[in-house]
Order: C-alpha cells, then structure tokens, then sequence
C-alpha cells in the first residue's frame, strides 16, 4: 500500500468496459436485431388486412402469416440474447465496482469512518451500485431501443402516410420528451426527499434498537413509537408529493397519441377516400404510434434511472475518492522491513484531530524501552486513547514525533508496524465468527495451542470451553451473547496469540473487575517477555503493575511520569489518585499482606 | 403461535426446497392477510376502483370506435366529413376522459398503499417496542432492522406497483374478454385458447424461479450484514492486516452474488419476451387461419382487426403482471417475515397494565407532568395514543416509589438450567444504599436486570415496596427506577435531546443540573454549542469515559426513587469518578442506591454490601463487618484492588 492514485467510480467502470466491451458491444446489436424485427409487424399486419379487404389469394395470406410469425420469433430470440449480454455484463460490472468499493473502504483510515456512519456506507455499497447497473442495463438500453423505434417507426409511416402526416405524428415526440425531462428533473428533489425520509426513518429503529435497553430502562417506548410514526408519516407525504407529479408522465404520453391518432382519423380517412392510402397502411400507422407510446414512456423511466445512476456515481465518488488519510509515504523505508527489538520514542508530540483546532495532545516526550511496560493514566477525555492510537496510525502525523526503533513511524510500512503490533482499541469488536477464528483471526500460522495459551493468558479459556461448542462457539445472534468481559478479553486475546514486539492495551479491562485484571496483566508478563507496552488504565493498583507510569493532565500534557515508587513519593497527581482509590489512607500494612496474596494467586492462574 | 418462531428454521429449508405444497398454502394465508390491509381505507379503496372501471372502459372503447370507423367509412369513395369529424371527436373524447381518470386512479391508489405501509411500519415498530429482552437477545439488531426497513420496502413493492396492477390489469382483462365475446363469441374463444398456455408458463416461471429468488435475496442480506459487520470493524482489521483475507472473503460471495443474478437474468429474459412473443404469433394465427372466413365474408375484417388489437392488450397485462411477480414473490417472503414478528405474542411485555408504581400510597399530589404527554404532535390515529393515554395514567404516581426492594430466593437462568442467580435472598430497605461485587459472571448485571424486570426469574419472588414486581406497570416501574449501565448508548441528537430522552416533563434547568450532578456539565459546556451540541453516530465523538458521564446525567435527570449505577464508573478516571460521588451523596439522598462497582473504593460507604460468587450470595454486611471476615470473599476483593504497591513488587520480582 504506497501512495496510489484513487479510482473514482467512471475509471473503474470504463476499465470494466476495456476487459468486457465485446459482450456489450454484441448485445447491443441484437438490441438492434430485436425491435428491428419487432418494428416489422405492424406492416406486415397492413399487408395482410390489405390483402383480405382486397379478396386476395389465402396462400399470400397466409406467406404474410408466415413472416409476422418469423419477425415475432426472431424478435423474442434476439431479446433474449440482449439481455443476457447486456444486463449481463452490467451485472458484471456492479459485482466488480462492489468489490473495489470494498477494496477501498479497506483502505480507508479513521478520519472516514468518524464522518459517514455506517447506514450511509452500506446504503452506498449496495443500492448505489445497483443503480449503475440500472443506468447502463435497462435504462441505456432503453434509451437506445427508443432511438431505433423513432427513427424505423417515421421510415415506415412517410412510405404509408407521406411526410407531412409523419411530421405530425413524430412532432410531439421531442415536446414530450422535454415535459418529461421537465418534471424528471422536479422529481429528481422530491426523489432525493424520499430517500432522505427513509433514511431518516432507518436510522431511528437502528438506534432505537442498539439502544433498547435505554429505551426499556427509561420507558421510553411510547415515545419512540411516536418518533419512528411521524418519521413514517413523513416519508408517506414524500411519496406522495413523488406520486402526484410522476403519474402525470403516463397521461401526458397518451393524451399526446391519441391527439395524433385523432388528427390521423381526420386527414388519413381522406386519403383513403382519395385513394392514396390502403386501410393496411391505415392501421399499420395506429400500429406505429401504438409501438412509439412504450418507447417514449421507458424514456421518462430510462431518464430517472440514468440520472439516479449519476447521483449514485456522485455518491460513489465520496467514497472512492476519499484519500486513505494513513498511507505509506513513498519514501518509506522498505516494503519488507520489520519492527525490531520494539523501542518506543516520543519526541515532543503534540496532535489535534483533523479540522479540530485545540490540540488534544501537547509535547509528550518518553523514551521506552524495549520490553518496558508504561501504565498511561490521566483524567477523562486528556487524550490516552489518541496517544496510542497515533502509534497504530490510527491518524495521519506529521513526521519527526513518533519513533520506533529509531524509525520515524511515517517512514514504516504501514503492515510492517502493524504486523508486530499488537492494538486493543477500547471499543473493542468481534466479528460473528467462531470465538477460535476471532482470536486467530485468520493467522494460519498461529495453532490451536497458540490459541489457548492467549485465551488463558487472558483468563478466558475456561469461560470458552463451558460453552457447549467451545472454541467453535459463534460469537453473536447465531451463537452465544457473550458478557462484556468476556468480549473484551477475548479481543485481547485476538491481539496477544500473535505475540507482538509492541502491545497497546486502551482501558480495555473495563468490563472486566480489578482482581481479574490484576492477575491478568501481571501473568502477562511472561506470556510477552519481549514486548514493549503501553496500558491506559484508570486502575492505580493495575498502573502499578508496569515499570513507568505516565500521567496526563486535561489538556493532554505530560504530567508526571516514573516509576510507581517516584511518583507516590513526589506526591503529586498519581498520589493523590492512589490515596482515593485506595480509601483515603495509604493502609501499607493490609496493603502488603493482600498484595502478596493477590499475587501469588495471580501467579497461579497463570502458571 | 408458539410454535412460529420454533418453526422459523424449518420454514426457511422449506422455502429454500420451495416446492411444498405447505409454503404454498402459507403464501396464499399471507396474500389473503395482506390484502385486508386495504380495510384501512374503504373510502380510497372504492374510488380507486371507480377510476380504475373508468379508465380501463376507455381503453376497451378506443379500439371499438377505430372498429366502427373501418367498417363503415374507410372505403375508397365514401368520405362523410361530418361522421369522420364525429368519430374524431369521440375518439379525443374517450382518451381525454381515460387519461384523466387514469391519472385519479393512480394517486388514489399510491395514497393507498402509502397509508397502508406506514400503518404496517407503525404496527411492526410499535408491537416491537413491547417486546421484551429475551425477544433481543435473540435477534440481532441488524435482523430486526432488516425486517422495518428492506421488509418493508419490500411490500412497498407490493402495494404500489403489484396490487395496484393486479386490480388495474385485472379490470381491464375481465372487460376484454367480455367484450370480445360480444363481438364474435367463436373467434373469442380461439384466442383464448391462448390464456391457459400463458397461465401455463406463468406458473411454470414462478415454480422454477422461486429459488432462485430466495437465494439471491439471502445472499443479498448476507452482503448487507457482511459490509455491515466489516465497516463497524475495519479499524480491527486493519490493525490486524486482515485486509485481503476480507477482501477474498467478500469476492467469494459478491461473485456467488452474481453468478445468482445471471441466473435469474434468463428467467427475467424467458418470462416477459415469451408472452410478447405469444401474443404476436396469435395475431399471426388469427390472420393465417380466421383471414379466409374474411374472404368468406363470415367475419368482418374491423372485427378482426380488433381482435388484433385486443390480444396484443389482453397479453400485455399478464406479461406486466408476471414481470411484477418477481416482486411478488419475494415480497410474500417479506410478509412472512413482518407477520412472524406481529404475531409473536410470546415475547412481549405489557408496559400498560398493571397497578402504577406507588399506587397504594393514595393519588399522589405531586403530578409530575408526564412525560409523554407534551410530544401528542406526532401521535399516530391509530391507538397509539390510547396507549400513551394509559400508560400517562400509570405514570403520574411514580414519586410514590418507597424504593425497597426484595428478593426471595431468586433462581434465574437465560438459557436451560444453566442457572446465573442461585437462590438469592436480599431485602434494601428504602433510601440506603446497597453495593454488589464480586468477580465478572458472578450474576451481579443480571441481578439489576432484573429489579427492572428485564427478565423474570424462573424461581423465588421479586418485591417492590412489598408487592410482587409483576404486578407493577412497566413502564412505570422503570421510570421510577433509572440505571446507568455498563455499555453507554447515545441517541443522534443534541446532548439535552440524550439527557432528557425527549421527556418534556424535564426542564431545561433539571438537564443542567443533572449534568452538574453528573460532574458533565463543564464539558458540555466546553462544546461549542453547548447542550445543543449534537452527538455522532453513537456518541463516537465522546470518549467512553465523557459518554458515561452523560448517561449518569441522564439517569439523575428523572428524580428516580431508585438508582441502579451497573459498573457505572468503570470507565471514567479516578477523579471524576470521586467527583460523581461526591454529586451522587447528595443526588442519592433519600433514594435507594443499588451500586456495582469495579473498584471498591467506591462503595465503603454503602450501608450493605454483598459479595456475589457464581450466583450466590456468599457474604453481606458492612464493609467493616466484611472486612472482618478472615478469607472471606469481600475482603479478597478489597485487599487485592488495594494493594497495588505489593502486587507490584511481586510481579516486578517474578516477571
């Protein structure tokens, strides 16, 4: 992953194009072939009425029979073969934009996920896509099936009708289709109203859902309903303001034909008295009209698909052109390179978030050393989490603040840091896999043992096998609802069986009580004894576990940093935060005794 | 309707088997059920279908006023300028009128359907607001989503272009083989020799394409829970440089996706182009075979030209009607699956009924101004309101909550015998505080799940202020009691908006002071707009720690007689967690405070505390009096969360 050009949504659908245009390119000429032979029929039909009204012979009858059934067959051949090339290769090409979509959205950093949320991702990914396909399947190749009826249709009415009858007849046609542009352009809001309505009324049951248990626990049912009906209620009034105007197209197009139709009852009974008409041609001509009403209104539908398609390119295009904010600069280091012993620096790092001016971390500056294990503390909201999210290039840094191993991380690769990195962010997730796959997660390398020993590590392995299909248990709605603790454990385990050089634990001990923490973070400093760490925690009693600690202040400055003993002796921040959490008084004596006694208990555990 | 949900599983093998003759019948009860929805309005019903005869009179006319015109006048030599003129006029005439009521039918019936849905969406969200924890626990938020939002959409298929064609092209083929009786019964009767054929394949292509149509819709889900699940999680793999494996795992079925879609392409590209086909090989029939009874002078040439005309529009309804039956199709599974819902009964609660919270100690005189009653502006005609109405009742008295709670040897289990809580026995007397520990899984949430009666339990008695917790209203009990969980949700909308929870009855001024109380309000304040400061999807632009900090405002900001905090603190930093506390001594005053906390520090002050181990009770008293207990479990607890200092130089030691 190096600087690479973005696609947007026309590159990848004309390189689609390049590999598949035969198909397409087929396809549309039986497009041609199909309403060609479709366009025969009304003719055929006034030969065969000129004939019976003229008494003629049955076996020219019947030859005229003949080829309206050979045009109706080819016809219907000719369909089918273009809409299996065409719609075809457009399914083609929705199936490939997905996939790179995809691609793309595995690029993407942080910044993007905070600022489109995941209805609207989804929403894309799936009925913006769809509506290319519609754009050049149906809605292209109706606008092209209606080119050929015109023009055929007008061929064949100046040989019946003559000119000027012609001209009248094909005369509504471009007035018709400007109205329609017209209103399909007004609809085009009130189509964009729709969809706003819906997804306003989507986004209230996902939340009313996720959060049932406020809901529940606040009662707010009643109100919720009443939210989720007026969101409803809105939508139906979008809908009908779409339907008022849309419905208007139908109409206009017949009212349009049979104007024509009655001017052609005035003028062509004329020329039949005059005799310059047969009533074969006179029908044939209702039978051209009659097969221009389809075309002319597949054009209004053809139009709305098409400029969908355009607004779904546009929706597309934010995506696709939206640059991964963490990337590999050019000139990092080398595609191969690799973490080595796992030496942390800071030097003087200051960071504010995209867009936000106040800096959420101001000139951190700690040096840690290979296998060291830093506790990081602070008030809520000083910036812990951006610290450690910064190390896995979470966000986009400048150069010259974050080192590891002496390597200014902007100049690693982006896989090579992560590869040895081992990064519990503190909303942890699981994917609805089995609990073996979420901590392997898909490392081939790593054995069903290597599994277990992270699991136990993390004092969830027997909590695992009590469930009836052990490690092959589904985490979710197909399997079993794990406990918070367990959740976050198990994510931790994910990131422990890859035994990485560095590990950043962000508070993710929360659901999980002191004495199981406590013992879990201190086995694991045999299970990783060459890792470096840094572990957020609110818990003096689990800071005290790591060689330094480092304490933030609220607007994200160091404050104090050493070792437990320093900084209880300085007497400053941390003291203070021990002396509450320990119930005021500093209790040395039970504090010792039930030290040891947590300890070697945690020793066991782990042992 | 028990078993319904039992047999979800089964049904989806059967459908996918598709073939059964059950599916068949239970499609037919689902049609039938779904076409009583056009009950909500008989009045549109009956005028959508006045313009419906109207419209499809006109279509049925116009051939017949060309026919007429044939017949007499199209003749070399005859020109009769006035019935030419005639002729015109009614044919301008008949489109004029047809075109209008074509367009009044079309509103009447998209105004249908559209009453029609939103009456479904209410019905299915509001049956699903009362259904109770178990019901979520078991299906997955994405799930049920699926079924209010694409379900849903689904019908909307349905009711705006099916059914409304089905009545529409239904009108307008009966008209047409009347009238075609009329005309020539023998000749009527050959062409219609040709329905059964098109009924024949019409049913021919359903039977094979119902397959196909499950499986790609599943497969569609499957996609859309898929981008779901990996855009919630890709910072995971990133982390972990899964992206290629995801990648490869996301072509395997976008490509199965596809290889579906072709398929059900040919049957698309089968069904509609043969009836067209059809249609035109009758015309066919009718002039090689009908054309010498012509010559015979049997059969008028403007009849048969009608016929021509009327079989190209008698087939062209049922080619549009099959091509809608691929909607109809899928649509029918939708319904299945929103009926499922409706008629699960099983699983709800019923938040309405039931004495109100407090009710024994005499109509109270505080009227706490009901929650609900300020936001009637968007309550829908259908019974909501009465809800709301009964639930205001029930509410009223909520201050009138003693606030003592009971257990009598309580067993509980979520699934089987796989039991959580083991006989517990505890009574807090109204207005202490009270402090669960003990280690993760002990039972202490499930515990606070169910002083909500968010389940009930299997065995043992649950008491409020003396009666049974059952015989409490629900929602009435839940407003007395507010909790603050471990796992903090966030509603879009401003900060006051997740405060008060769109509860009028909360004053600005209370929000503030919740906040302060809640050690927020500083914070909300450094935001730029303050309380209207609007919240990200699901809070993201908060920390942890600044969310919890807003749902403990939000849980101060109902005056609760009783406060549940369930691992409250946990994620907020030492000092604001003492700043909460010191804020909660006074909020807590003279309310029941159920407390379960990480850190012991937090609860030394409660006036009992009880140590959980593996669902049982093991000790309680005070924390002196437990801290007394040599090897005893609370003391464990505390001394291990104490003594940091010596942990550390073991580990520091042994590492």
């Amino acid at each position: 992953m190096s600087t690479e050009k973005l696609t947007s949504t026309k590159e990848h659908l004309f390189s689609y194009f390049r590999k598949h245009w035969i198909r397409y390119v087929v396809g549309m000429i039986f497009v041609f072939t199909s309403t060609w032979s479709a366009m025969l029929i009304p003719r055929l039909l006034g030969t065969a009425i000129d004939l019976l009204r003229q008494g003629g012979q049955m076996p020219d009858v019947r030859r005229t029979a003949f080829m309206l059934a050979g045009a109706a067959l080819t016809a219907f051949v000719m369909r089918f073969g273009w809409r299996n090339f065409v719609l075809g290769f457009c399914r083609g090409a929705e199936t490939d934009l997905r996939q790179n979509l995809f691609a793309h959205l595995e690029r993407l950093s942080s910044d993007f996920y905070i600022k489109y949320n995941t209805g609207d991702i989804i929403t894309r990914a799936i009925s913006d896509v769809t509506g290319i396909r519609f754009m050049f399947g149906m809605a292209l190749t109706s606008l092209i099936d209606a080119g050929i009826v015109f023009t055929l249709a007008a061929f064949n009415m100046v040989n019946s009708a003559g000119p000027a009858m012609t001209a009248a007849a094909i005369a509504p046609v471009p007035f018709l289709i400007f109205f329609i542009a017209r209103i399909r352009k007004e609809l085009r809001g009130r189509q964009r109203a729709i969809r706003t309505a819906t997804s306003h009324m989507a986004s209230k049951v996902q939340e009313n859902l996720t959060g049932i248990h406020v809901v529940k626990g606040f009662a707010r049912e009643f109100y919720e309903s009443g939210e989720f009906s007026a969101r409803s209620k809105n939508k139906w009034k979008t809908e009908m303001r779409m339907a008022r105007l849309s419905s208007l197209i139908g109409p206009l197009i017949q009212t349009a034909f049979g104007a024509v139709f009655t001017l052609f009852i005035v003028f062509g009974s004329r020329m039949i008295a005059e005799g310059s008409m047969t009533l074969g041609q006179f029908t044939a001509f209702n039978g051209y009209i009659l097969l221009m009403v389809n075309p002319v209104a597949n054009i209004g539908q053809a139009i709305e698909r098409w400029q969908n398609g355009l607004a779904s390119i546009t929706r597309l295009d934010e995506i696709l052109l939206y640059p991964p904010e963490v990337y590999d600069d050019a000139d990092a280091v080398s595609p191969d390179a690799k973490v080595g012993a796992g030496r942390i620096e800071l030097r003087g790092l200051s960071y504010a978030y995209p867009g936000a001016g106040k800096p959420v971390l101001r000139d951190i500056s700690i040096d840690i050393r290979p296998g060291e294990a830093v506790a990081v503390t602070g008030p809520t909201g000083c910036g812990k989490s951006t610290l450690v999210s910064l190390l896995a290039r979470q966000w986009a840094l400048e150069g010259g603040m974050v080192y590891v191993d002496g390597q200014d991380v902007n100049r690693i690769p982006v896989r090579a840091l992560r590869a040895a990195m081992g990064y519990v962010p503190q909303d942890n997730f699981l994917f609805s896999v089995s609990i073996r796959d979420n901590i392997r997660f898909y490392d081939e390398s790593l054995s069903d043992e290597d599994v277990y020993a992270a699991a136990a590590a993390v004092s969830v392995h027997d909590s695992i096998m009590s469930f009836s299909d052990g490690y092959d248990t589904i985490v979710g709605e197909r399997g079993v609802t794990l406990s918070g603790g367990q959740m976050q454990r198990i994510a931790i385990a994910r990131a422990l069986a890859r035994r990485p050089k560095l590990l950043l634990l962000d508070d993710c001990f929360s659901a999980v009580d002191a004495e199981t923490e406590q013992s879990i973070l201190a086995g694991l400093r045999g299970y990783l004894r060459e890792t470096t760490a840094i572990i957020i925690t609110h818990r003096v009693a689990s800071a005290a576990l790591a060689d330094r600690i480092l304490v933030l202040d609220e607007g994200g400055a160091l404050a104090e940093l050493g070792t437990y003993d320093e900084l209880v002796a300085a007497g400053g921040r941390f003291c203070t935060l021990v002396r509450k959490q320990t119930g005021q008084e500093t209790g040395q004596e039970t504090g010792r005794e039930g030290g040891q006694e947590a300890g070697q208990e945690a020793g066991q555990e782990t042992a | 309707m028990p078993e319904k949900t039992r047999r979800g599983a089964q049904d989806e093998n059967q459908r996918a088997g598709g073939m059964s003759e059950y599916v068949e019948k239970k499609h037919r009860r689902t049609l039938l059920r779904l076409l009583r929805y056009f009950g909500v309005s008989k009045a549109k019903t009956a005028l959508a279908l006045t313009f419906s005869l109207l419209f499809n009179a006109t279509l049925i006319a116009q051939p017949l006023v060309v026919a007429a015109l044939i017949r007499d006048f199209l003749d070399p030599g005859i020109y009769d300028f006035h019935a030419i003129t005639l002729f015109a006029l009614a044919y301008i005439g008949v489109t004029l009128v047809g075109n209008g009521s074509r367009y009044a039918q079309q509103i009447t019936l998209v105004s249908l359907g559209q009453q029609i849905l939103h009456r479904l969406r209410t019905d299915l969200f509001s049956h699903i607001q009362t259904m109770n924890m178990r019901f979520f626990d078991r299906n997955s938020s994405g799930r049920i989503l699926t079924r209010l939002t694409s379900d849903v959409e689904e019908l909307q298929d349905l009711y705006a272009n099916v059914f409304i064609m089905a009545i529409r092209e239904g009108i307008l083929i009966i008209g047409m083989i009347v009238t075609m009786f009329a005309l020539d019964p023998g000749l009527a009767l050959w062409c219609l020799l040709a329905a059964p054929v098109v009924a024949g394949l019409t049913v021919a292509y359903r039977f094979i394409a119902r397959r196909n149509f499950i499986e790609l819709k599943t497969l569609l889900s499957r996609i859309n829970g898929y981008l779901a699940e990996h855009v919630v999680g890709m910072r995971v793999i990133q982390i972990f440089n899964r992206e290629e494996r995801k990648y490869n795992d996301f072509l395997d079925m976008n490509t199965r996706y596809y290889r579906l879609g072709l398929i059900r392409l040919i049957l698309n590209s089968l069904s509609n182009p043969l009836i067209v086909m059809i249609s035109n090989l009758m015309v066919a029939i009718l002039v090689g075979v009908f054309g010498e009874r012509v010559g015979l002078g049997l059969l008028d040439i403007a009849v048969l030209y009608t016929f021509t005309t009327y079989i190209r529009q008698l087939f062209d309804p049922i080619a549009q009607l099959s091509e809608q039956l691929t909607t109809a199709q899928s649509a029918l599974i939708s319904a299945d699956r929103i009926f499922d819902i409706l008629d699960n009964t099983e699983d709800t609660e019923d938040l309405t009924r039931g004495r109100a919270v407090g009710a024994d100690s005499e109509a109270d005189a505080n009227t706490d101004v009901d929650a609900d009653a300020g936001d009637g502006g968007s309550i829908d005609e259908h019974g909501l309101a009465g809800l709301r109405a009964k639930s205001a009742d029930a509410n009223n008295e909520l201050a009138g909550l003693r606030g003592e709670i009971e257990f009598k040897n309580v067993w509980f289990a979520y699934n089987g015998d796989e039991w959580v809580l083991r006989d517990v026995s505890f009574k807090i007397l109204p207005g202490r505080h009270a402090a669960f520990v003990g280690a993760t899984g002990s039972g202490k949430t499930t515990i606070m799940s169910l002083i909500l009666r968010y389940y009930v339990p299997q065995r043992g008695r649950i008491l409020l202020d003396g009666a049974e917790l059952g015989e409490y209203n629900l929602q009435g009990l839940r407003r007395a009691i507010a909790i603050v969980m471990q796992d903090v949700f966030l509603f879009s909308g401003d900060i006051e908006y997740n405060i008060r929870l769109g509860n009028e009855g909360i004053s600005h001024e209370q929000v503030v002071a919740a906040a302060a109380a809640a050690n927020c309000d500083a914070l909300i304040r450094s935001q730029a707009d303050g309380y209207a400061h609007s919240v990200a999807e699901r809070g993201s632009d908060f920390s942890l720690g600044q969310r919890q900090l807003i749902s403990f405002a939000r849980a101060l900001a109902v005056q609760p007689s009783v406060l549940i905090l369930d691992e409250a603190t946990a994620s907020v930093d030492t000092e604001t967690e003492q700043a909460i506390q010191e804020g909660l001594v006074k909020y807590a005053e003279g309310r029941t405070l159920v407390v379960i906390a990480h850190r012991i520090s937090t609860i030394v002050n409660s006036d009992v505390i009880y140590a959980l181990d593996h669902g049982r009770i093991v000790e309680q008293g005070t924390h002196e009096s437990l801290l007394a207990i040599d090897g005893g479990l609370y003391r464990k607890l505390y001394l291990l969360s104490m003594a940091e200092a010596a942990a550390r130089e073991y580990t520091s030691r042994g590492a």
